[in-house]
């Protein structure tokens, strides 16, 4: 499997909205379908909190700490950049796993599953 | 003779982006057919496009001077691309103004399309103009003002649509508590929306002598770098308004906002 890379500045700016933010993660997800590792570089970049929630923050939430960690290299981030991107991916890490312990949850075990079985 | 009401402004001798965002959302509130304002006004208010940003003729024809380092017009949002296009527009005014600053201009740009993206996603004021938007900057005294203003939902009943905030609601200021972190009204993983919008724009002008004033339905807050004060407004306005002023002689750092955000120690550095 190969590498794949952005440049964000050029290949996802302006880095302002929502939208841009999630058309970027779509083609960030596409990529990674023949890629094993794709390089996100934000040389330059200054992104909304908007656009880098839904860029990396929602690759995140997608993919999952590990897959993401594994998967997923940032690189050239700016000193005034990187607590951002590092606050939208643990925010949008920890949504999910509180999404997913809820359904959890609200899963019947198999005992319950036993006794809910029609006879 | 039309049946729909006219508006005439008695105001303050000096005016800023902030009267003619008020005076123009009420125009549209209104519907109105006609506005009148003091003659020593009307030069200016025709500039800031008072009539056009709502559809109507102005009472007297100015030349359009390039408004070039000085303001910025009301414009009207109506989508989250013309947010973005009027944030532009305003951060060119500040350039004109002599900001050369990179990262000034950054955080500038990211704290207005914030805001002006809020109104579009959050006003839900059920017509196509969302809200408007204008500015201006007065180079000698190294001031500058940015107000969005709509006649939609207000801060209250958008945040009520999130159960999260029901019990907070019933004691707290609603514009107050729209500045903290990651409070929204649209939550993931449904809504995708995540509350960064006011939490920057608030902490930008605190860190750096500037001030943020939120109104909305009765609720008043306002926050400056010496503090900040929520109250009960006495004329409550439906819709909400957002007025951002600063001195343009100092620098912004937005990472400076980014770096106070809470974390959990090292499990929350991944770069």
């Amino acid at each position: 499997m190969s590498s794949s890379e952005f440049q964000v500045i050029s290949d996802f700016g302006p880095l302002s909205t929502r939208e841009a933010g999630a058309r970027a993660r779509s083609s960030v997800l596409s990529a990674m379908e023949i890629a094993a590792v794709v390089t996100l570089d934000f040389t330059d970049a200054r992104p909304s909190p908007s656009f880098a929630d839904e860029l990396v923050g929602g690759l995140a939430a997608k993919l999952g700490r590990e897959v993401f960690l594994r998967r997923v290299r940032i690189v050239g981030l700016d000193a005034a950049v990187r607590p951002l991107l590092n606050h939208v991916v643990a925010t949008r890490l920890k949504q999910s796993q509180a999404a997913s312990d809820n359904s959890s949850a609200e899963k019947p075990n198999a005992k319950d599953r036993r006794q809910l079985a029609p006879v | 003779m039309s049946s729909k009401p006219g508006v005439e402004f008695h105001g303050p001798t000096f005016l800023r982006p902030y009267h003619f965002a008020v005076l123009a959302n009420q125009v549209h509130r209104l519907d109105a057919t006609r506005v009148t304002v003091p003659k020593a006004f009307q030069g200016y208010a025709s500039r800031m496009r008072l009539w056009q940003s709502v559809g109507l003729e102005p009472p007297n024809k100015v030349t359009e001077r390039n408004p070039g380092g000085r303001f910025h017009p009301l414009s009207p949002i109506v989508s989250e691309m013309t947010a973005q296009n009027i944030a532009r527009d305003i951060l060119a005014v500040f350039r004109g103004a002599g900001t050369s600053d990179k990262a000034t201009l950054n955080a500038i740009d990211t704290a207005l399309s914030e805001i002006f993206s809020n109104c579009f996603f959050h006003a839900e004021a059920g017509r196509e103009i969302c809200g408007l938007a204008c500015a201006q900057s007065w180079p000698y005294a190294r001031l500058a003002q940015v107000v969005v203003a709509d006649i939609g939902i207000g801060i209250r009943s958008s945040l009520g649509a999130n159960l999260a905030y029901s019990e907070r609601l019933k004691s707290e200021n609603a514009a107050e508590l729209a500045t903290e972190l990651g409070v929204t009204s649209k939550p993931a993983p449904g809504g995708a929306h995540s509350g960064y919008g006011l939490t920057v724009a608030r902490q930008l002008m605190e860190k750096h002598g500037g001030s943020l004033l939120l109104l909305s339905g009765n609720d008043g807050f306002r926050a400056t770098e010496h503090g900040s004060q929520a109250r009960e407004l006495r004329v409550p306005w439906r819709g909400t308004i957002v007025a951002l002023e600063w001195r343009t002689d100092r620098p912004f750092d937005i990472g400076a906002v980014y770096r106070a955000w809470p974390k959990d120690g090292d499990e929350d550095e991944f770069f």
